[in-house]
């Protein structure tokens, strides 16, 4: 190895440029489960001492709290542009997920304790929704966004939910939620083919895609498996799966993929086992059982070996 | 010694390391070029998704295969023997297709052929544990004499030689790691189960073969001949680590201690003064030696392990008032990760926060550079003679992207 003159200069050279050791990951773990743990630390000390803090004293530090997690990064943040961009700095985002985490913790205290919103849920879901929508666009922090949508959700569960819920009548039909879903999800999917249009932050659509994917994937096995109606729901489930296959293809995403396969495949073999059982089949069931699975297994496989030419990459 | 093609994982390894130091821009684009065109890698690694979903539509795949196979051959009058060898027959049968279909379709760490090593492995396993009870349950001369803890070690002394088998013939991590734990678990059982001083010894024995384990492992594993196991030893570092932790950690040997002498309540154990000390010790250690050795793992493990040091003391000594604890952990955590980005703006004694320096980390003792630095130097003394090869790193899209 001696015989060789460029090696320990290469090495040198390597060494020299390489010789920093960097605690990236560990400082930015450390300060994610801080932010964390305080927030959920000072939640808890509110909540036993409320009795001896005072309520005034109590919204006061929060809201303080909550603007100077705003103010800081309002202030040091870039500016606003259409494409993503990149932080320069390790903080500000931990900044502005603490005060959205206190600005919750506020909204819950205020509406505990003055009933703010009355019975108005929809409306205390929806502000924090807004706000974090906005934020999130304004710094462009997915974390934000993906708790705008997750509010997004839960105030489409609340608005549907009809009034007789809470006041424990039993006339409510299930299948409200999975209408629901089913609308909130092709929102989703009408929103990001809006906004690419525009292009306001491309690279925000794997998020609402992925959300949307899920609940409208869930909506459409949750409807096949209540038997409202067989056909009408394995055609919703197979309307998704094609939209969601040319999504794939254009993100060129292998997760869209697994996960189109694995849901259609549970709706599909669901509706066949459905079909046999109806059809008074016995032994030959189990039969046929391990033949389907044998057989739809090894085309799952093939296909998903194949991926490449079927994303057409 | 091994199912795959030794060569194709040892040019793996060597692109794998080829490709960081190219995005350092170590490498020229040519010179790049020119160690995939020496170091050719045909071998079938998919994105981690494809090989979620491949896993799975496999793992159905041989549970429905074996169970048409039991439905058309099955006839209750067989008992235990008759179990035993068809479990065996199983495992003969999946352990067969996993060598044609690494050997065929070149899958590695492809979920096809982890979902048929996971079958033949555990299948094998089954198979012995089953034979292994009929004979102690039906023994020779009848007697109602069964052990349920002899029972479990024995079936763990058979299975370790094969775990290792496999973990080696697989270069698989999952039955490396399981393989580590059986060896733990039959030193655990064998010495505390030595009266009473081999339960007072028990820690210490279990901490000091981990210890030994992993400085094996450190001194001699990495080197170039072991190459294509790296990740295997990897594995074996950290559990080592994690076991030497815990096996002197005061909340584990105290509840262990009350669990071994069938006691409701855990008493106050002999030597407690030592286990305070390790228990808040150990986890120093592993982040001081991390920072200084540059050993990103004993680091990391260091940190996780501080907080289960806090945990142990929390729970015998508690004050009570856990939300200030968690309040005052969350100020302390912020204010950590405040100094050190301040201290570490610019560099200091070899540490920094930038995320730019985080791929660049190896120590140049790894095998991957001393064979790439010869190559280097080849490459620079032939210049013009080389050729470009058809490079195809990462096998069947193997990108960053999801």
């Amino acid at each position: 190895m001696e015989s060789f003159p460029m090696k320990t200069k290469k090495r040198s050279k390597i060494m020299s440029k390489t010789s920093f050791f960097s605690l990236f990951w560990e400082v930015k773990t450390i300060l994610y489960l801080g932010v964390l743990l305080f927030s959920a630390g000072a939640g808890l000390i509110i909540y036993l001492n409320i009795d001896s803090i005072g309520h005034i004293s109590i919204i006061s530090l929060i809201g303080l709290a909550c603007l100077a997690c705003f103010y800081y990064t309002f202030r040091k943040s870039e500016s606003f542009s259409f494409n993503e961009v990149i932080s320069t700095s390790t903080w500000n985002d931990y900044i502005l997920l603490l005060g959205c985490l206190l600005f919750l913790s506020l909204e819950t205290y205020l509406q505990i304790q003055y009933t703010v919103f009355g019975t108005q849920f929809g409306t205390a879901t929806l502000i924090p929704t807004l706000l974090f929508f906005l934020l999130a666009y304004r710094f462009d922090n997915k974390g934000v966004l993906s708790m705008a949508i997750t509010g997004l959700a839960g105030w489409a569960g609340i608005a549907v939910t009809p009034r007789e819920v809470f006041d424990g009548l039993d006339n409510f039909s299930d299948y409200s939620y999975i209408w629901t879903a089913l609308a909130l999800g092709c929102f989703l999917n009408s929103l990001v083919f809006g906004l690419q249009r525009i292009n306001l932050k491309n690279h925000f659509a794997f998020i609402y895609l992925n959300f949307a994917l899920h609940i409208l994937f869930i909506a459409a096995l949750a409807g096949l498996f209540s038997e409202v109606n067989h056909l009408l729901f394995i055609l919703i489930l197979f309307s998704i799966g094609g939209v969601y296959y040319f999504q794939a293809r254009k993100l060129e995403s292998y997760y869209f993929l697994l996960f189109i396969m694995i849901y259609l495949y549970i709706g599909i073999t669901y509706i066949i086992f459905y079909l046999m059982f109806k059809a008074g089949a016995g032994l030959e069931l189990a039969y046929f059982g391990f033949f389907y699975f044998i057989g739809s297994c090894a085309l799952a496989v093939y296909l998903i070996k194949n991926h490449k030419s079927l994303l057409k990459i | 010694m091994i199912t795959y093609n030794k060569k194709s994982l040892e040019n793996l390894r060597l692109l794998k390391q080829a490709k960081v130091w190219k995005e350092k821009q170590l490498f020229s684009e040519p010179t790049f070029d020119k160690i995939q065109g020496t170091y050719i890698n045909d071998l079938y690694t998919p994105n981690f998704f494809i090989r979620v979903g491949l896993f799975l539509f496999t793992s159905i795949l041989i549970s429905a295969s074996l169970g048409l196979i039991t439905l058309i051959t099955f006839s209750d009058s067989n008992a235990d023997v008759g179990l035993t060898f068809r479990i065996l027959i199983y495992a003969i049968i999946t352990g067969f297709a996993t060598e044609m279909v690494i050997k065929e379709k070149k899958f590695f760490r492809a979920g096809v052929d982890d979902a048929l090593q996971y079958a033949t492995v555990g299948l094998f396993i089954t198979a012995i544990t089953i034979f292994i009870d009929s004979l102690n349950r039906y023994n020779y001369y009848d007697e109602p004499y069964y052990n349920e803890n002899d029972n479990i070690i024995q079936v763990l002394a058979i299975a370790l030689p094969i775990l290792i088998f496999f973990a080696t013939r697989y270069v698989d991590r999952l039955i490396t790691a399981m393989a580590f734990g059986v060896l733990i678990y039959l030193i655990f059982d064998l010495v505390s189960n030595s009266g009473p001083i081999g339960k007072a010894v028990c820690p210490f024995a279990i901490c000091l073969t981990t210890f030994l384990i992993y400085q094996l492992v450190k001194r001699y594993a990495y080197a170039e001949k072991w190459i294509i196991w790296k990740d295997n030893f990897n594995i074996i570092e950290l559990l080592c680590l994690l076991t030497l932790y815990l096996s002197v950690n005061y909340f584990i040997v105290r509840e262990l201690n009350a669990v071994l002498n069938n006691d409701y309540s855990s008493a106050q154990i002999p030597l407690a003064w030592l286990f305070y000390v390790t228990t808040a010790t150990i986890p120093l250690l592993y982040i001081y030696f991390g920072v200084t050795k540059k050993d990103r793992l004993q680091l990391q493990l260091g940190m996780l392990l501080i907080t289960f040091a806090v945990f142990t003391f929390k729970y015998y000594f508690s004050l009570g008032h856990h939300e200030i604890t968690i309040t005052l952990a969350g100020v302390f955590m912020i204010g950590v990760a405040w100094v050190v980005n301040k201290l570490l703006k610019t560099p200091k004694i070899g540490l920094t926060v930038n995320k730019d320096d985080l791929e660049n980390e190896f120590n140049l003792s790894d095998a991957e550079a001393v064979v790439i630095a010869e190559t280097l130097g080849k490459g620079s003394a032939q210049q013009d003679n080389f050729e470009f090869g058809e490079g195809n790193f990462g096998g069947g899209g193997s990108g960053g992207r999801f």
